[in-house]
């Protein structure tokens, strides 16, 4: 696997040259502040602007961390899907991934710094939003315990990874980027119709959907088999797409 | 000699056409290896299979002593740290300037530290893009071109595979490109496809014709000349009444092709003794005077035109 250091330094640098250092981290920025707030306001949102009578509960951290998660499952996943959508085939296009594989670079090193640096972009902007999302909670609610916000936190991680692995392995098969963020969107509609199924949100990743805003939540949940089949099949995944660029005629 | 690239019946079949039809042909170790062929030929489709691009749909490619088709990733990876390689259409990360791509170029081939630095001062002075501060997403198609052959050369390669070089460079960018590439010769095997006849006349010492996926010729570049040109073609001037001496040589039979250029006829004949007898016996029967009819030179475009419209 030679020329993987050389091609990861690239990928991370692009990181840092390009739009992608921004629109992840901003999006997790932005949910880490603005989940507690909205939590904080639901009450006074839902009581105002439907005009209702009614009295709910205080809102409490979970409440806030529940939000955390719903954000990071909808909106952040979204643009993990929609920025790693042109990882491969752009390259491809552009004529940039003959330039590296006419070296010494393999389609397995291709590949594999491809995956290394996008999940460092999701990794390290999620870790700090964390860190935010803990300081805007405890400022706004007084307190907030980080066990769940961890455990929460890292399941949607795992999904994540699990999301990018769909999207690098759709990437290199086929040739638009367009396609790719359509079908990688389609799956994970399709896995979030699934975990409405018992078993399949108890024995597979289908079960991460919903696992981080229970986690969030303090709900009990087997959280075990959906982390672990996650873990399995973006590997599975990634493993696809490194056959696929082997395949692949450029 | 050996051969720094060796194809041996090689075919790539597509569902709707067969893009290089039993193609076998070598370049020698240290020759600068013109690979001649119109637009469509199958050159670019040779070359990816020559690189490891594309699989062949049979047939043999050996490059720099290594079978192609059945070395593994990194046993390609190995060889490629050899080969220089400079597509039609380079990409380039448009974030990155001329001094990031060779170094990211130079890194993937494995030369690092002092060398890479001197290296890449020296590419950036070939390339003429030292003082240049601007990202490569602004680049120009020529400085694209020259940046494209300076990462090629990053890795002091032992073979250089050029598609279609200089096809974006004016007079003076060409210039330098072809003198580059003639000072490589003896040191390093280039493999250099191209549809620009004067460029292979110009650097090259060994050619192989191409066209529709067959190889038409291989050989040097006068063995072609003499093979397929000789002292067929002829020049022909008259005092006047050139039109009628067109007629009159038109109804010859050892005629095989006239075109006028100008006021010059330039006759390709059949029979070389008989034209030299006959044309002054006509010219002097039309009542004209014969100003000079004299062999013409054969360049390599006149053996391409042969060829290919022969095939054709």
């Amino acid at each position: 696997m030679t020329g993987y250091k050389a091609f990861l330094v690239k990928e991370l640098r692009e990181v840092v040259a390009t739009w992608r250092l921004y629109v992840l981290p901003v999006t997790l920025l932005f949910c880490a502040v603005a989940s507690p707030l909205l939590a904080r306001a639901t009450p006074y949102l839902v009581s105002t602007v439907a005009n209702l009578q009614i009295t709910l509960p205080e809102p409490s951290t979970l409440d806030s961390y529940a939000q955390w998660t719903k954000n990071l499952g909808q909106v952040a996943l979204l643009v993990v899907i929609v920025s790693f959508s042109s990882a491969v085939n752009g390259e491809r296009s552009s004529g940039t991934a003959a330039m590296g594989l006419s070296k010494a670079l393999t389609p397995a090193a291709f590949i594999l710094a491809k995956v290394t640096a996008a999940v460092a972009l999701v990794v390290i902007p999620t870790a700090l939003g964390t860190v935010v999302m803990a300081l805007t909670t405890r400022a706004v609610f007084g307190d907030a315990p980080p066990a769940q916000l961890l455990s929460a936190t890292g399941a949607w991680l795992v999904l994540a990874v699990w999301s990018l692995s769909v999207v690098i392995l759709l990437s290199t098969v086929l040739d638009s980027a367009s396609a790719t963020a359509g079908l990688g969107i389609a799956a994970w509609v399709a896995l979030s119709a699934l975990s409405a199924w018992g078993p399949a949100a108890r024995w597979s990743p289908a079960g991460l959907v919903g696992v981080p805003t229970a986690l969030g939540a303090g709900t009990e949940t087997s959280w075990a088999w959906p982390v672990a089949t996650g873990l399995v099949t973006a590997a599975v995944f990634i493993v696809g797409a490194v056959l696929a660029m082997r395949r692949r005629e450029l | 000699m050996t051969a720094s690239v060796s194809v041996d019946d090689l075919t790539k079949a597509y569902p709707a056409h067969t893009a290089v039809d039993h193609l076998t042909m070598s370049v020698p170790e240290g020759s600068v290896f013109g690979f001649l062929g119109p637009n469509g030929a199958g050159k670019t489709t040779t070359v990816r299979m020559v690189l490891g691009f594309a699989r062949p749909t049979s047939g043999r490619v050996s490059v720099l002593g290594h079978d192609v088709g059945s070395s593994s990733d990194d046993d390609l990876a190995r060889l490629r740290r050899r080969i220089g390689f400079l597509p039609d259409v380079p990409g380039f990360y448009p974030w990155m300037s001329a001094t990031d791509v060779l170094r990211f170029a130079g890194s993937l081939v494995g030369v690092q530290g002092a060398t890479l630095a001197r290296r890449t001062e020296n590419l950036l002075e070939l390339a003429g893009l030292t003082h240049v501060r601007q990202k490569v997403g602004g680049y120009s198609r020529g400085m694209k071109q020259r940046l494209g052959i300076a990462q090629a050369l990053v890795g002091a390669p032992d073979l250089l595979v050029l598609d279609e070089p200089t096809s974006a460079l004016d007079p003076i960018g060409r210039k330098d490109v072809l003198d580059m590439v003639a000072a490589l010769r003896g040191r390093t095997s280039v493999f250099f496809s191209t549809h620009i006849l004067s460029d292979v006349e110009r650097v090259c010492d060994q050619v192989a014709i191409l066209d529709d996926g067959h190889l038409v010729t291989q050989g040097s570049v006068d063995e072609l000349k003499a093979t397929y040109g000789g002292s067929s073609r002829y020049a022909l001037e008259v005092t006047a009444n050139c039109a009628a001496v067109r007629t009159a040589l038109q109804a010859e039979a050892w005629v095989a092709r006239l075109v006028e250029r100008d006021s010059t006829l330039e006759v390709t004949v059949t029979d070389v003794d008989l034209a030299r007898h006959r044309v002054p016996t006509i010219v002097a029967g039309l009542g004209t005077g014969l100003v000079r009819f004299e062999p013409v030179e054969t360049s390599l475009e006149d053996v391409f035109v042969q060829l290919v419209q022969r095939d054709a």
